[in-house]
């Protein structure tokens, strides 16, 4: 009977195992290929599939770094690190504040953010650049920082989680105790608040590590460009040199891949938190 | 242990970064390349007349550009107008339009000089946004350009509104060990005996399909583009109408009987695939201006010696892309005589036309350079030693070359003739793809009739 048992345990664990790394595999593989085909100069790329690194590397990043591209990246990664912080920032606050202060007009603010979330980016472009070229920020890095900082999305996000999240009693003791309000928030708020901020802060980071559009339109210096426009233009710059492309794309996806190897966790945690009412 | 992953996983990010922001440090210089033309190439070069030297006019003007194109092609400008700073900045080639289209409608700051590249000339020069160049101040000669080119730098009022850098008459390549083992002959005369039709393409293109091996062209696209300059002889809008029963109908009908006869190649345009092709020694044709020479044969296929013919196309030759550069209304009023004098010299002089060949391997459309000896051109090794510059000149003088018609509709033609396309491909008839063709046409153009 154990015999049996065992065997019977041994066969599905033995199928699961295999489901599982043919699974792992076929999602590691994109990966995999991407890094491997930034090894390679563009005329092997096509003469079989390439499952061990070439000798390329070296010759594919020198071509990569005369389009600037180092530049590119300093500016995404202060552009997104930045956008991150203020997003959580502004956010958090108004979030918390619409969820947690009772006054006129609440629920139609609450809406009115809402309705944000319903408008395509690229419909309010045109208003959005007039707008910047009104306040003087075009051509700088400020409007890829600044206006996403504002997003209904974390404000809809932080309300949503703060309600459910943070008991009104203890910030009426908190109150009670003689505790000013801007206190209450940072202190007993923004700790409650914790795993939310941190998936508002990596989507934020992602968003704007991948915003392509806007920096697009309010860009034209070559010196500010950020990362998706500068593997656009490899794209244009090296349309045959399909190798150092390939090892931009690679570059490009590094920090997101380290930052959810990281923050996986927490990400997954303040989902979960947000998403169950309890 | 949860700790020393994390710090593992933030060094090899510093690493990683670290990596990159040394890369950046030992190609400083080289990255300053869109800022100004490169020291190196400024320098190199032959004596300047003096007299040619123009010191009075001095600023800084901005191009928007897609690669490198100007900033190699007008490398000796600097010589000629020592005070004019030309600041290149680079706009992927896909968002160019969109950008220029967002800058018109919001008002905001132009550049001195656009590209306009030709699928959007149509467009673009019927847009009542740009300065007149045949008129006062610019006065523009139009003796001095080629014939050929000033259908492409005109809006439907017959006004010049920006100049067409590039020579761009395409002739058709070959591949000659294929010539030979299809047709019997690589000599590009007996090509053209051949080929005098294009009813000819078709017959011979069943003995490439039932090979197996090879194709006459790379892919649909290709056919399409080797062929529809060559039926482009009327507008394709008149009085309001769509007129596109002679030209895409028939371009259609070509396309559908070399994708019955297993003629045309799997390798969408533009495509990392299609890149490949070239070197790939199985593919016969390709429409081939200049341009597409320098930039896409001889890169994607630099180990070949003497593969390549050039001949004419049946019925003369056609142009084939092109980018033209512009001055928008709303640039700054003081930049504008400096763009103009940097547009001039590149298009419409003979030292413009010097150094942009010499960068490129491609004339210009100014006409007096072609009665110097700049473009008699060379033996080329890559076409095994056939003179190519002096064979696409002639295609360009032939009289039955055209110039592409471009209208305000180009860009929604363009739309519903890529799906048009891939239904060929897919094995539709030309009927069905050229109905589905109108029905697209005429429901983004709501102000056109069938």
């Amino acid at each position: 009977m154990k015999i049996k048992a065992r065997r019977k345990i041994h066969w599905q664990t033995v199928v699961l195992m295999v489901v599982m790394v043919v699974a792992s595999l076929v999602a590691i593989a994109p990966f995999w290929f991407m890094l491997n085909m930034g090894t390679y100069k563009a005329n092997e790329l096509y003469t079989g599939i390439k499952l061990i690194p070439s000798n390329y590397l070296a010759q594919n990043f020198k071509s990569l770094m005369t389009i600037n591209f180092s530049r590119y990246y300093v500016n995404s990664l202060l552009v997104s690190t930045l956008c991150a912080g203020l997003t959580v920032l502004v956010c958090s606050m108004c979030g918390y504040a619409l969820s947690k202060y009772k006054f006129k007009g609440r629920k139609a603010m609450g809406n009115v953010v809402m309705l944000t979330m319903m408008v395509p980016t690229q419909l309010s472009l045109v208003g959005f650049v007039i707008e910047m070229n009104k306040i003087g920020w075009l051509n700088s890095l400020l409007p890829l920082i600044i206006p996403p900082a504002a997003s209904a999305f974390g404000v809809f996000w932080i309300r949503q989680y703060t309600r459910d999240c943070i008991p009104d009693s203890v910030i009426e003791s908190a109150r009670l105790d003689g505790c000013g309000e801007f206190r209450i928030f940072v202190q007993i708020g923004l700790p409650f608040m914790g795993p939310a901020c941190m998936t508002l802060a990596l989507l934020s980071f992602l968003w704007s590590w991948n915003s392509f559009v806007t920096p697009m339109i309010v860009l034209t210096n070559e010196k500010l460009y950020t990362v998706p426009l500068g593997i656009r233009q490899l794209a244009t710059q090296f349309r045959t040199d399909i190798g150092a492309q390939i090892l931009g794309l690679s570059l490009a996806t590094i920090p997101m891949l380290l930052l959810f190897a990281l923050f996986s966790k927490n990400l997954i945690s303040g989902l979960a938190s947000a998403a169950v009412k309890e | 242990m949860k700790i020393s992953k994390k710090v593992l996983a933030l060094m090899l990010a510093c690493l990683l970064v670290f990596g990159a922001l040394v890369g950046c440090a030992d190609n400083g210089g080289a990255s300053s390349a869109a800022g100004t033309p490169p020291a190196g190439s400024v320098a190199a070069g032959g004596d300047v007349d003096d007299s040619l030297v123009n010191t009075e006019l001095s600023g800084e003007i901005t191009q928007w550009v897609w690669g490198d194109y100007e900033i190699r092609g007008a490398v000796d400008f600097n010589k000629y107008y020592p005070n004019i700073k030309v600041n290149y900045v680079s706009v992927p080639s896909d968002e160019y339009e969109q950008k220029i289209l967002t800058a018109l409608a919001t008002g905001t700051d132009l550049p001195d000089v656009v590209n306009i590249e030709s699928a959007a000339r149509g467009q673009f020069n019927n847009m009542d946004v740009w300065e007149r160049l045949d008129a006062a101040p610019y006065n523009l000669d139009t003796s001095k350009v080629l014939p050929i080119g000033i259908p492409l730098m005109s809006n439907e009022k017959g006004e010049i509104v920006c100049v067409q850098v590039d020579n761009c008459v395409a002739g058709y390549a070959y591949d000659r060990e294929l010539a030979i083992k299809y047709f019997g002959t690589d000599d590009p005369a007996e090509m053209e005996k051949i080929f005098s039709d294009l009813d000819s393409f078709v017959e011979k293109s069943k003995a490439v399909g039932e090979a197996g091996e090879d194709y006459m062209f790379a892919s649909v696209d290709d056919a399409y583009s080797a062929v529809s300059g060559l039926y482009q002889k009327d507008p394709v809008v008149v009085d309001g109408k769509l007129n596109t029963d002679k030209s895409v109908l028939p371009t259609y009908e070509f396309i559908e009987k070399l994708v019955a006869n297993k003629a045309v190649g799997p390798y969408v345009e533009w495509t990392p695939a299609w890149y490949t092709s070239f070197a790939s020694n199985n593919i016969i044709f390709y429409r081939a201006p200049a341009w597409f020479i320098s930039f896409m044969m001889k890169p994607n296929d630099p180990d070949s010696v003497g593969k390549w013919g050039m001949m004419t196309p049946p019925g003369g030759g056609f142009n084939a892309g092109g980018t033209a550069y512009a001055i928008p209304k709303g640039a700054k009023e003081e930049n504008k005589e400096l763009a103009w004098a940097y547009i001039q010299w590149l298009t419409l002089s003979q030292e413009g036309a010097e150094s942009f060949y010499n960068a490129h391997a491609t004339s210009t459309l100014y006409a007096p350079a072609y009665d110097t000896d700049l473009y008699k051109g060379e033996p080329d090794p890559f076409f095994k030693e056939q003179n190519v510059t002096e064979k696409l000149n002639e295609i360009a003088a032939d009289p039955r070359t055209t110039a592409s018609i471009m209208t305000a509709y180009d860009f929604v033609m363009k739309n519903a003739n890529a799906q048009a396309l891939r239904d060929l491909e897919a094995g539709m008839s030309a009927q069905q793809a050229y109905a589905k063709f109108k029905t697209e046409v005429l429901a983004a153009a709501t102000d056109l009739s069938e």
